[in-house]
């Protein structure tokens, strides 16, 4: 009775359209102090506790990286050497998007400042060139998702705190789904415009892009080498990678100066401060239904219709599109990651592909109605209506879900690096 | 200019100034975190030793920036928040429910924070230290009961100036 008052109590605070970290928080609160046996200063100890962890640092630093980067023109450097190389493919442009976006995401941590940076230099680069609307929203919305697969990730790493998975095999399963994900946008690329002129390579452009985007290119080369050699812890990476951006935009590119850097910081403050509590209570709940032996009790109770490792993973995944469909993806993970983790281990799935699966659905739920973060994003920033931006990304959402399903299917993909 | 208009005058500029600072300690807490963890990492790569206590100090100022930023995210409407939810009550309902949602924010918020001043209070009490640092802890805790309250006040502030309640931002 006491759970479905407070499950109700939570909708009424939806429809008063509270955030959803005052909805955890009065959640959290009601299971410690009605459900649970426990007290509203244990929920504080929690959150404090959840907060007070050396591995949170990866998360300021990647996000302030991220926004050096996008405020930079590290992304346009990068995008002008991905245009020299791909002109004598059919679709070129096309795929140089989804190439740019696989590189840039492979030194920021998320989709929308992936898309942003690689769709406002692209978009317009697209349309001049006669591509249609539809293809170059849905193009650029797709491949920003390649933002949170190809490590570093945020996501991910907010998945391995609150599941105590390693971060850095996180980070090295990433590669390969994230890399097989673009190889399937840049094929689609590629068979939509098969019948595009093309043009032979440029050696003079090239070399001049080249020059000009050398420093940009040596920076996954720094992050990926560095994590992958086990040089880097995740935390690490990321202080090296926001140390190279600043140094590269501020004295090499000179395209920063001290004013715009107080702005990103603050813009960087506004983000954890969304982040980190939705961290802390969502860690508090988790604490207390593990000492309830919640978990376990959804453990027995799924065993009793779920009976093989496939069904659980079909499952798994049809609620977790759903979630993406309606969840934004860091409280996605730190809401359902530690309820679903512990009935992964029952049937068998590496925790580090689970990972990676649970990344790809919720990578999903960037481009999917009604609350993708991309397609929302596209909105303001390529002037298109929401049915427009709806109907462009259809065929991407079924290459994405074919990747899924083979992501899903071969936990080699993802366990490549780290066995 | 009416009474209210005034008013809201008033409390805007309050409001911009108590952000001013607050952005300003968030932001140096920042960069005080980079600086920490950057002079750990170039003392292990340079001189084979990082910097004892560099790696707490930045998860203290990362605790700070990120209570602050939750305020500042408050201030800029950039919180989380479900959507598909809204078109459940009439649109006519939208203003009162705004102001009722900004009075059950500050009451929630008034619960965390009276809450947090008691888990700070405790940990006061107990003398708790840094083990690291060999700094007290309550003073950084303390942020929490700050942030809570700050964020409450302006929920206050919106339910009955709403002319004051920003814009909601989509973020990543």
């Amino acid at each position: 009775m006491n759970a479905i008052l407070g499950a109700a109590a939570l909708f009424a605070l939806a429809l008063l359209r509270q955030p959803l970290l005052l909805i955890l928080a009065a959640g959290t609160s009601y299971v410690h102090v009605v459900l649970a046996d426990s007290r509203f200063e244990f929920m504080m100890q929690d959150v404090w506790s959840a907060l007070d962890k050396e591995i949170l640092l990866a998360i300021p630093m990647f996000l302030l990286a991220g926004a050096v980067m996008t405020r930079g023109s590290i992304a346009k450097r990068l995008i002008r050497i991905m245009i020299a190389l791909t002109t004598p493919i059919p679709g070129g442009i096309g795929v140089a998007t989804v190439l740019s976006c696989a590189i840039f995401a492979a030194i920021s941590g998320s989709s929308i400042v992936t898309m942003l940076a690689v769709g406002s230099v692209m978009f317009p680069a697209l349309i001049s060139n006669g591509y249609s609307r539809s293809f170059s929203i849905g193009l650029i919305c797709a491949s920003g998702t390649l933002g949170i697969i190809i490590p570093p990730s945020i996501p991910m790493i907010l998945f391995g705190i609150m599941t105590e998975t390693s971060i850095t095999q996180l980070f090295l399963a990433g590669i390969v789904p994230g890399l097989f994900l673009a190889f399937l946008l840049a094929v689609y690329a590629i068979l939509i415009n098969r019948h595009r002129d093309t043009s032979k390579w440029d050696t003079q452009e090239i070399m001049a892009s080249i020059r000009s985007g050398a420093f940009a290119l040596a920076l996954p080369i720094l992050l990926l080498g560095g994590i992958y050699s086990g040089y880097f812890t995740p935390t690490e990476a990321a202080v090296a990678a926001l140390l190279y951006s600043l140094f590269v935009e501020s004295l090499v590119h000179r395209e920063l100066e001290f004013r715009d850097f107080y702005e990103i910081v603050g813009s960087t403050a506004s983000l954890l401060g969304i982040l980190l509590p939705l961290v802390a209570f969502a860690t508090s709940l988790s604490v207390i239904m593990d000492y309830e032996r919640v978990p376990q009790a959804i453990v027995a109770w799924v065993q009793t219709f779920i009976d093989s490792r496939t069904t659980f993973l079909i499952a798994a995944n049809l609620m977790l599109l759903l979630a993406g469909a309606v969840m934004e993806v860091g409280s996605a993970i730190v809401i359902l990651a530690p309820l679903l983790m512990p009935l992964a281990k029952v049937y068998g799935v590496d925790p580090v592909h689970f990972g990676i699966v649970m990344t790809v659905n919720l990578e999903i739920g960037y481009i999917t109605p009604p609350v993708g973060l991309n397609l929302f994003v596209a909105l303001a920033a390529f002037k298109a209506s929401f049915s427009e931006v709806c109907r462009s990304v259809v065929p991407y959402i079924g290459i994405m879900l074919l990747g899924l399903t083979i992501i899903t299917a071969v936990p080699a993909l993802s366990l490549w690096f780290i066995r | 200019m009416t009474a209210q208009t005034t008013q809201s005058v008033a409390v805007a500029c309050f409001l911009q100034r108590l952000q001013a600072i607050e952005k300003a300690v968030a932001v140096f807490a920042i960069i005080a975190a980079v600086a920490s963890l950057t002079a750990d990492l170039l003392g292990r790569e340079l001189f084979g030793m990082g910097i004892f206590g560099a790696q707490r100090a930045a998860v203290h100022l990362t605790f700070v920036a990120g209570m602050l930023g939750f305020v500042l995210a408050t201030g800029s409407g950039q919180h989380l928040r479900i959507k598909a939810t809204d078109h459940l009550l009439p649109s006519n309902w939208a203003p009162w429910i705004e102001r009722l949602g900004s009075v059950l924010s500050a009451v929630i918020l008034g619960v965390l924070a009276w809450h947090a001043l008691g888990f700070t209070m405790q940990t006061r009490g107990v003398g708790q230290m840094s083990v690291t640092l060999g700094i007290p802890v309550w003073p950084i805790q303390a942020v929490m009961v700050y942030a809570f309250l700050s964020a409450g006040l302006r929920h206050i502030l919106f339910a009955f100036l709403p002319d004051l309640q920003p814009q909601e931002v989509t973020s990543s």
